[in-house]
């Protein structure tokens, strides 16, 4: 797990050492690396036992409103 | 690279993208479950379909002559404003993101429980993922071209499967025919809906590159998902019959399994993988440069490397925690899939469009 962790992040801080030498804006940088944190929480989440489900939250709220 | 470059594709390109991106998982995902719920008549319910889609293709069309160089994404921020477009165009961000979960969730079970028991499923997804992240790097012209390409090996092979299957079939497994109530069949037509056809709202992204024949490529797209779904329903029935075929998963890998062309010829499974994993990889390579465009596009970027590459691990993710297993997927599939789709594919397509609309009016009064 740690070291699927690590290569995961390894990999993301790659493509951030490449935008950033690269000079590519700020705007994209931040794109980059937020959507980097969303991928390292979802393979955090799995490592640590299933705790969000997309497809069970989508599923309550259909419920929910009744259709 | 740019996120909002210009690049073109012509309507064929369209056709082509349409009928991939309908037909690439639900062609062999969908007959086992139409054929476990209504028996012999199960062709009929893509035809079914098929005619609450024209409704739905006339709002899509709609949407899309309003503002003809925007895309979804673009569109809701300029009828809708930024703060409620924006966030209309993010849930289309998270539905393409999560179709391309999908997509990519249907291959790793695929080659998991069929191919490859012993491989971790990610080790599949990850490959497809880095793949479609350089097809969507380097943008559409290059997916329609590969689309160009590709298509017609898949065809061929499918044609083949279609006629060397005949061999087997029985009319008598086809009855007791028409056995279905008409409200049995709108039921059951309604997860159909939901996927492939009301999923393929994920094209229209691609509408402004069209240079011509929008309209006639996704209506011919729509007819020919349509045409070859029942066929293959049909065939399906007919070959292996409908209470064998509604206990697999993946029937039509069973029916090319056991398909023996003059007497020599067997085991053909290797060939409709290969055009299985042709059609996902395309599908996927279109719901991930739809994710990614749709990004560029909300937050201005220029180029799409900064969002293209950590998508492969968020989706990876995502295909993970979708559903615990293939059984899952179906029975949410069976539940939810329409409601959610209709969400994505009629509510806010309608709710654009007559926002356009009401937005070019309103410019138009004063001058008027």
């Amino acid at each position: 797990m740690i070291k699927y962790m690590l290569m995961i992040s390894g990999g993301l801080l790659i493509g951030l050492i490449y935008l950033i030498r690269t000079r590519k804006p700020m705007k994209e940088i931040v794109v980059y690396l937020v959507l980097s944190l969303f991928a390292l929480v979802s393979w955090w989440d799995i490592f640590s036992g299933h705790l969000f489900n997309p497809n069970r939250w989508i599923g309550g709220i259909i419920t929910w409103i009744g259709l | 690279m740019s996120g909002t470059l210009k690049e073109h594709i012509s309507g064929w390109q369209f056709f082509l993208i349409t009928v991939n991106y309908s037909l690439g998982t639900a062609f062999f995902i969908r007959p086992g479950s139409m054929i476990a719920s209504t028996k012999q008549d199960g062709w009929m319910i893509p035809l079914l379909a098929s005619v609450f889609m024209l409704a739905v293709l006339w709002i899509w069309l709609g949407m899309a002559k309003v503002y003809p160089n925007l895309s979804i994404v673009q569109l809701a921020v300029e009828v809708a404003g930024k703060p409620i477009g924006g966030f209309i165009a993010l849930l289309y961000i998270w539905y393409f993101i999560q179709t391309s979960s999908w997509v990519t969730r249907n291959l790793g079970d695929f080659m998991k429980t069929i191919l490859m028991p012993n491989t971790p499923i990610t080790a599949f997804h990850i490959m497809f993922l880095a793949i479609a992240c350089y097809a969507a790097i380097k943008g559409v012209e290059t997916i329609a071209r590969t689309s160009e390409i590709l298509t017609p090996f898949v065809i061929f092979v499918m044609l083949t499967i279609y006629v060397c299957a005949l061999k087997e079939w029985d009319w008598g497994k086809l009855e007791p025919m028409f056995q279905s109530s008409f409200n049995k069949l709108m039921k059951d037509t309604g997860p159909v809906i939901g996927f492939p056809y009301l999923e393929t709202v994920t094209i229209m992204m691609l509408a402004p590159h069209v240079k011509s024949r929008l309209k006639t490529a996704l209506l011919l797209g729509m007819t020919v998902t349509t045409l070859l779904l029942s066929g293959i329903v049909l065939i399906t029935v007919g070959v292996l019959g409908a209470s064998r075929s509604s206990h697999q998963v993946y029937p039509l890998y069973t029916i090319v399994k056991e398909l023996q062309i003059a007497e020599f010829i067997e085991n053909l499974e290797s060939t409709i993988v290969i055009s299985w994993t042709i059609w996902i990889f395309l599908k996927l390579c279109i719901a991930y440069y739809c994710a990614v465009i749709g990004i560029c596009q909300l937050f201005k970027l220029k180029n799409r490397t900064g969002a293209a590459i950590p998508l492969i691990f968020l989706i990876a993710g995502i295909a993970i925690t979708l559903n615990d297993n293939v059984i899952g997927n179906i029975a949410w599939d069976k539940r939810y899939i329409f409601q959610y789709s209709c969400f994505y594919g009629i509510v806010l397509p309608l709710l654009l469009w007559m926002l356009g609309k009401f937005k070019k009016r309103k410019r138009k009064g004063p001058a008027a």
